[in-house]
Parts: structure tokens; C-alpha cells; sequence
């Protein structure tokens, strides 16, 4: 069971020159940093690590889809899990910039990437895939934590569903791993669920590997399904 | 090539009283001839012109997402309103008070649509809360355009209104985040140099800088002020600018215009 983050010298350079930079050039953003690193923020995503170690999925190429930072989620799968590649997609300018300044030395090896991109609107996958050496790279893990933001996930699906049939930017069959909640007072969460079952409704996901209910340290209900 | 004027009234908020109003400062203050149209769902006038109803039944009247939808039906003439004469588009609100002569406002360069940039908002705020889709630094109380420029934003919702009328409260918000870049406001156009908008949007890209915002010292606030931070005074007449916009009080579904007659004593 993974129960920390894995904190390397190099995170330690990245993070304290992310905090350093963003307070200096971004201080707007200092706010949401905050919040990016919070009990529950940590509880969320090792929650999602230890589920898909309980499933025995090896996650090799990841997209976190509005991923927000990435500096949690990033560092656990690819220094605990050893997945070779994580994709950001954000639609935040300055959120995809301080995502580079906290993941440096993952994107200096060509671990890491964030680009600007509403996922239900642009495709991610087929010719617009992402290409790293000129080769497009097939993703197997597709991450939501942040499904109560966004319309629901059957949209990405349908938006990408010649990638997924052609298995261009997609391996076949990827799996998804969704997180969202049923807490309704901010106004930015547009799409809440009750229940883990609406979200796999919502994915519209024909096998489940998991699904399940968390109280977070914040006291919010959060739901996760893992299937595909 | 021929000047339109066009408002929009839908429901009840409005009574035709502040289409007329709108009309009279128009014959007032713009010395050009223009046409003039009101897109409502209620005909009456000779200048009414039926509403489209094909995206009502997207708007979820219980959670008021992109409530002022119908304003774009307007983008689209040719398609929606082939009987609107002219090329050169200017639309208004119903709730503003123009001070002075616009006759301006058909002499701008339209290599890029016009909309209001709303100085009165911080652009920090507005990039702070950009991925909570709230604070936007747009204001389409006034927009300017020619012939079948907006029509592509028209295609746009079109095509992705299940998704459009589910995540975005209103049409500014929308127009914020596909259709201009707050972080490169401070940025000439011509220095941007990222290609042709229809190539970029052909090759899937989702936020283009379209929309520029009108000269600044034309437009001001009623409720909220005129420019961040110095010139905040709000409930201030500011008669050395153009145009006093009333609706920006609106800063979630419950709490729409509550301060409407104010607009009546001034008018």
C-alpha cells in the first residue's frame, strides 16, 4: 500500500522552486497552490494509486484530463508506479505554467507534458494525438479526479471515439479512472453525482474494476470508479 | 455597405418601453443612417423580428446555464434572419445609456469583431477564477461586427451546445474562454502571430483570440465602476464616455438586475 509521496531530491528542488517562482512572478496563483496540496488533495490521489494497485493495472502512459496542477498525481505514478508518461491537459494558462515549474525534472526527461485543451471539445487522441520523438503516444490510463467540473465523460468518449476504435493515441480498451462528488456549494461544481454508479452511467463504462465511496479529511463524499 | 442597429428582447423582463428608449438615444446620438431591429420573441412593431426557438431546448431553466442565448442567434444572419438588411452589425443591451455621439462605433477597424472589455475587472481576478468559469473580463452589452463575422462563434455553440449550455452560466463566460485570451490582452494582435483563425479552429484548437475589446474610456459600469483600480466609483454618471452599461450587477442567476429603475430615472 502506498501510503506517501515520494519525495526525491529532485521533487524537493521542483516544488521549492515552484512555490519560489510562482510567489515571485504568479503570485495570484498562490491561493490555489495551497489548495492543490491540502490532507484531502493527497487522500485523493492515493486513493486512486492504492486502487489501481489492488487491480494489478500497471499505468505506462497517462492523461490527466484538467489535472490542475499535477504535482500529486504525477509524482505517484510515475516515481510509484513507474508509469514512463503523464500527459496534462488544462485549460488554465497560468495552472499549465506552474505544472511545468512542479514537474520539471519529470518534463526535462521527457516524462511529463501539459498542454492547453478543453478535453471535451478538442480531441486528444487519433492525428491529434501527441507525438513525443515524432511517434504518437498511446495512452492506457485516462484520469478525471476532477469529473464534478466538467460535463460528463461519455463527451470525451464521443469526442475521441475514432482514437479509441483506432487505437491511435489510445491503447485498445484504456482504462479510466474517475473521481468526482455529490458536494454542491461551489459554483464551478456543475456536475456532481450521488453515487459511484452515476459516474459509471455518466462514463458510460462497460466493465468496472472498481468502484467506491470516501469520506475525505475535508468531510466531502467522494466517489471513484476504475473500469473501462 | 449599410449600418444595422439590433437589440434583443425575450420574456418579461423588458418591456418594449426599453426598445423604444433604445431607439430614441440611437436617433439621438448616431448621425449615420442605420437600420433598426429588435429580435423578440413577442412581435409587435414593424421593426420586430421573431426569435428563433431551436436552442430552447437545451436551456435547463432550473440551473439558468447560458441564459442570454438568444443574443447569439444575431451572429448568424444569413441563416436565422435573411430579412435584416445591412452589413455593418452593432448590437446593444436594452438597459444602457449612450451620453454622446457613436457614430464612432461604425468607423473602427474590423479586422476582429468588437465586444466591451469591462476594465472595471481586475485582470488578476480574471485569470484567478478563469478555470472556475466566473469573473470574465467580457461584457456583450455591445458587440460590433460585419456581415458573417460571428458566425463561426454561432457554428460553434451550435455545434457544441449540449456541452456550451451545460458548463457555462453565461454568454460571456463562453466568449472568455474560446474566443479571446486575457493573457494576452496587453499583446497587439499583429505580435500574436499564431495563424489564421478558421486554420487554427479547422486544426481543433479551442481558444482563439477573436474578440477585441473597444477602445477603453467608451464604455463604464453603473454598478461596478469604470476602470480597475483607480476610477471605481460606482452609481456615477460618467458623461465623458460614451456608453453607461446598467446590467452588471449580474453575478449569479439570483440576482438579476435588482436595481432596474435606476436606469428609468436616468433616461
Amino acid at each position: 500500500m502506498v501510503k506517501n509521496i515520494i519525495y526525491t531530491p529532485e521533487i524537493s528542488n521542483n516544488w521549492s522552486r515552484g512555490w519560489y517562482e510562482a510567489s515571485r512572478h504568479r503570485p495570484w496563483i498562490i491561493k490555489r497552490l495551497v489548495d492543490s496540496f491540502t490532507t484531502s488533495q493527497v487522500q485523493t490521489k492515493l486513493w486512486m494509486i492504492n486502487e489501481l494497485i489492488n487491480i494489478g493495472h500497471k499505468p505506462k502512459n497517462c492523461v490527466l484530463l484538467g489535472g490542475w496542477f499535477g504535482h500529486i498525481a504525477t509524482n505517484l505514478l510515475i516515481d510509484g508506479m513507474d508509469a514512463e508518461f503523464v500527459m496534462n491537459y488544462e485549460i488554465d494558462e497560468d495552472v499549465k505554467w506552474a505544472s511545468f515549474k512542479f514537474n520539471r525534472h519529470y518534463k526535462d526527461n521527457n516524462k511529463f507534458k501539459c498542454q492547453r485543451k478543453n478535453v471535451m471539445i478538442e480531441k486528444t487522441g487519433g492525428s491529434k494525438g501527441f507525438k513525443l520523438n515524432d511517434k504518437i503516444i498511446n495512452f492506457d490510463t485516462i484520469i478525471n479526479t476532477s469529473c464534478e467540473h466538467m460535463f460528463p465523460m461519455r463527451q470525451y468518449k464521443k469526442r475521441n471515439q475514432e482514437g479509441l476504435e483506432t487505437q491511435a493515441g489510445f491503447v485498445k480498451d484504456p482504462l479510466f479512472v474517475l473521481q468526482s462528488t455529490s458536494d454542491d456549494r461551489f459554483e464551478d461544481h456543475i456536475n456532481i453525482v450521488n453515487s459511484s454508479e452515476e459516474l459509471v452511467e455518466q462514463a458510460e463504462l462497460k466493465e468496472v474494476l472498481f468502484q467506491g465511496k470516501k469520506v475525505l479529511d475535508n468531510g466531502l463524499e467522494r466517489f471513484m470508479v476504475i473500469g473501462k | 455597405m449599410e449600418n444595422t442597429v439590433l437589440c434583443v428582447r425575450w420574456g418579461d423582463k423588458y418591456d418594449d418601453t426599453y426598445v423604444k428608449k433604445l431607439k430614441e438615444q440611437l436617433e439621438r446620438h448616431l448621425t449615420v443612417p442605420f437600420n433598426f431591429y429588435c429580435l423578440t420573441d413577442n412581435p409587435k412593431e414593424e421593426y420586430d423580428i421573431q426569435l428563433p426557438t431551436v436552442w430552447d431546448k437545451h436551456y435547463r431553466a432550473d440551473k439558468k446555464m447560458f441564459w442570454a442565448y438568444r443574443k447569439c442567434y444575431m451572429f448568424n444572419t444569413d441563416k436565422y434572419f435573411p430579412q435584416i438588411k445591412g452589413s455593418q452589425f452593432l448590437y446593444f443591451d436594452l438597459d444602457v445609456l449612450i451620453h454622446q455621439n457613436i457614430d464612432c462605433m461604425f468607423e473602427l477597424d474590423m479586422y476582429r469583431p468588437h465586444i466591451v472589455r469591462g476594465w472595471w475587472n481586475d485582470s488578476i481576478n480574471c485569470r484567478k477564477n478563469y478555470g472556475q468559469i466566473k469573473s470574465t473580463p467580457l461584457n456583450s452589452s455591445c458587440i460590433r461586427w460585419h456581415s458573417q463575422q460571428l458566425s463561426l462563434i454561432e457554428r460553434h455553440i451550435d455545434k457544441y451546445k449540449e456541452i456550451i449550455f451545460f458548463t457555462y452560466s453565461t454568454i460571456d463566460n463562453y466568449f472568455n474562454h474560446f474566443w479571446y485570451n486575457i493573457w494576452e490582452e496587453d499583446i497587439p494582435f499583429e505580435d500574436r502571430d499564431k495563424g489564421d483563425i478558421i486554420e487554427r479552429l479547422k486544426k481543433g484548437d479551442s481558444n482563439v483570440d477573436f474578440l477585441q475589446g473597444f477602445p477603453k474610456g467608451w464604455f463604464y459600469s453603473w454598478y461596478k465602476g469604470n476602470i480597475f483600480p483607480d476610477d471605481m466609483e460606482d452609481h456615477k454618471l460618467r458623461l465623458d464616455h460614451k456608453v453607461c452599461l446598467f446590467n452588471n450587477s449580474y453575478n449569479s442567476p439570483d440576482d438579476e438586475m435588482k436595481d432596474i429603475e435606476d436606469i428609468k430615472k436616468l433616461w
